[in-house]
């Protein structure tokens, strides 16, 4: 096994860990990020976040087609349904269906393959012990945040297929903050295409259609972000269009390699209804400024005073990143 | 605070009691008074709503993955139920997995697969958890042919999410026809019997892009989508726009 070298030795000392130990988890994360992406299987899913229990049911399909997969809401109507990149949102309450697409590029796994000691600064990494979930025998693996500006996670990861079972975000002060776990869990060969079909359709619903185009226009790096927590960096630009509005809006995604933060920049104009201060969904937190005659808004799974900061760090011009 | 579900007596702490449950960690006492106290007053119906999924596929079969543990303390701890909690049989519902020749879908016969009368009845999410049970209670079909995304007409097999309870008297659910002088935009504002700050409706549409650029954060490709489907804070704002 390839020894980790730490690049410089005032790396956070609790980001010291023992040479096997950290291989290990590198190892078995890469491994979960694989069968997450190629396995076939389905299952029942719960979701907890703050105190509330939600239970989903979710297929995952990986041919020659490419990936899909759909989460259903099973107290609900709603449904989201990845093919590839482009995630559609059936949302039959509204009667909308919303199109987007994934660019989270920083996978856990692409940044993973480039060596845990880059996160070694960000995040410490460790087997945190064994458990069962759903039957299975798991691995338990914790991400313990080296700051207050971002998250943990503790990953149930299958002995045996390597598919994440059970997946915990850990607040600030250690509580837990979402988790979803399978309750019922099937591997197969194959999955019927209708499984990955909406069990509505979305024909007669309101389309919004926020999909990325290749084609679309280079967005001038213009927007620059001056501070952001250690870690963090811009990951991409494109202009997003949003629900009911006729121009599109500037974006950014910021990254740490694990958390994910959008920034949303807009100028004001008479659609703009701009949201002002800070604000939270579960574990994602919203923060919204102004900035000369734009609107920005930051969203992110990280504590508000990350949001905040980013938000708060936007300009424009020349600068430096 | 947040919106969302009505699990109103549920705390943090609980939520970590149902996860240690759902780890087959818990007790047989305490398992049944953790469902008891999730399910007590008028959090029942939504309550159960969540736990038929769980029953349906005791009932139905028992996947093998399912942990035996798990399996027994969920049916001991439904079994000590009020009669008023358990689940009724769907009139609709043919339950045995054996009616379905295909491997896959014979596991989802007792599985509620989501509503599929879309283009006629809108079933509101907040509808569940609406003190005031105002709205007519509708039969929802057990088969509904609709026209997939593909074109080509498909029909429904998998029972419907919401099921009438029947004999209980407790509708589990309210629909709501999608004429438009009913559309779940004019559907008065959900009553909560907590202090609830609810995230600003301009909000949702960067939370919901957020969400589908940033699939797969986080190492996990399952909470993104989990938002989106459970957050009953995305409900048709003011601002939809015909295509």
């Amino acid at each position: 096994m390839k020894p980790f070298v730490f690049l410089t030795s005032l790396v956070v000392s609790s980001a010291v860990m023992a040479d096997q130990g950290s291989g290990q988890v590198l190892d078995l994360l890469n491994k979960m990020s694989h069968a997450l992406k190629s396995l076939n299987y389905h299952g029942k899913v719960v979701y907890m976040h703050e105190g509330h229990v939600e239970s989903l049911q979710l297929f995952h399909k990986n041919d020659e087609k490419g990936e899909r997969q759909r989460v259903v809401h099973l107290n609900g109507t709603r449904e989201v349904i990845r093919k590839g990149d482009t995630v559609t949102c059936y949302l039959p309450d509204s009667q909308s269906v919303v199109v987007g697409t994934r660019r989270f590029n920083n996978h856990l796994l692409a940044k993973l393959t480039k060596g845990i000691e880059k996160f070694a600064d960000q995040y410490t990494f460790d087997i945190a012990g064994h458990g069962s979930v759903a039957g299975r025998d798991a691995t338990i693996v914790s991400v313990v945040p080296n700051d207050v500006f971002r998250y943990g996670y503790r990953f149930w990861i299958d002995k045996d297929t390597k598919l994440l079972l059970r997946s915990e975000l850990v607040g600030d002060d250690g509580q837990s903050l979402e988790q979803v776990a399978f309750v019922e869990l099937e591997v197969v060969d194959n999955i019927p295409d209708k499984m990955l079909m909406p069990a509505v359709s979305g024909d007669s619903f309101t389309w919004h259609d926020g999909k990325d185009n290749s084609k679309t226009e280079a967005l001038p790096s213009s927007w620059h972000i001056s501070k952001m927590p250690n870690g963090f960096k811009i990951t991409g630009r494109s202009k997003q269009r949003m629900p009911n509005s006729s121009q599109p809006v500037d974006y950014m995604i910021v990254s740490d390699g694990l958390a994910s933060v959008s920034v949303y920049i807009e100028q004001f104009n008479a659609e703009s209804q701009g949201f002002i201060g800070a604000s939270r969904m579960g574990a994602v937190n919203i923060f919204g400024s102004v900035l000369d005659d734009h609107h920005v808004t930051v969203v992110g799974e990280v504590p508000r005073k990350t949001v905040q900061m980013i938000a708060e760090s936007v300009s424009s011009g020349s600068a430096l990143q | 605070m947040q919106e969302l579900t009505g699990d109103v007596n549920m705390t943090i702490e609980k939520g970590e009691k149902l996860s240690a449950f759902l780890d087959g960690e818990t007790g047989r006492d305490e398992s049944n008074t953790l469902i008891s106290e999730l399910c007590e007053n008028q959090e029942l119906k939504s309550c159960w709503e969540r736990y038929h999924v769980i029953s349906d596929s005791m009932r139905s079969g028992l996947p093998d993955s399912i942990h035996d543990g798990f399996a027994d303390k969920v049916m001991s701890a439904i079994a000590t139920e009020p009669a008023i909690l358990a689940p009724q049989p769907s009139p609709i519902s043919t339950k045995p997995a054996q009616a379905h020749t295909n491997p896959i879908t014979k596991r989802f016969a007792g599985f509620a697969i989501a509503a599929s009368v879309a283009a006629l009845a809108v079933v509101g999410v907040q509808t569940l958890y609406h003190e005031e049970t105002t709205s007519q209670v509708a039969t929802m079909p057990d088969k509904s042919q609709f026209i997939g995304i593909d074109g080509q007409p498909r029909v429904a097999t998998a029972k419907p999410v919401i099921r009438q309870s029947g004999n209980s008297g407790i509708p589990n659910a309210s629909t709501v026809s999608s004429s438009s002088s009913t559309s779940v935009f004019n559907h008065p504002p959900l009553k909560r019997n907590y202090p609830d700050k609810s995230v600003d409706p301009k909000l949702l549409k960067y939370i919901v892009n957020h969400s589908q650029i940033a699939s797969g954060s986080g190492g996990s490709d399952i909470f993104s989508p989990a938002r989106i489907v459970t957050s009953t804070q995305l409900q048709g704002g003011t601002n939809q726009v015909q295509r």
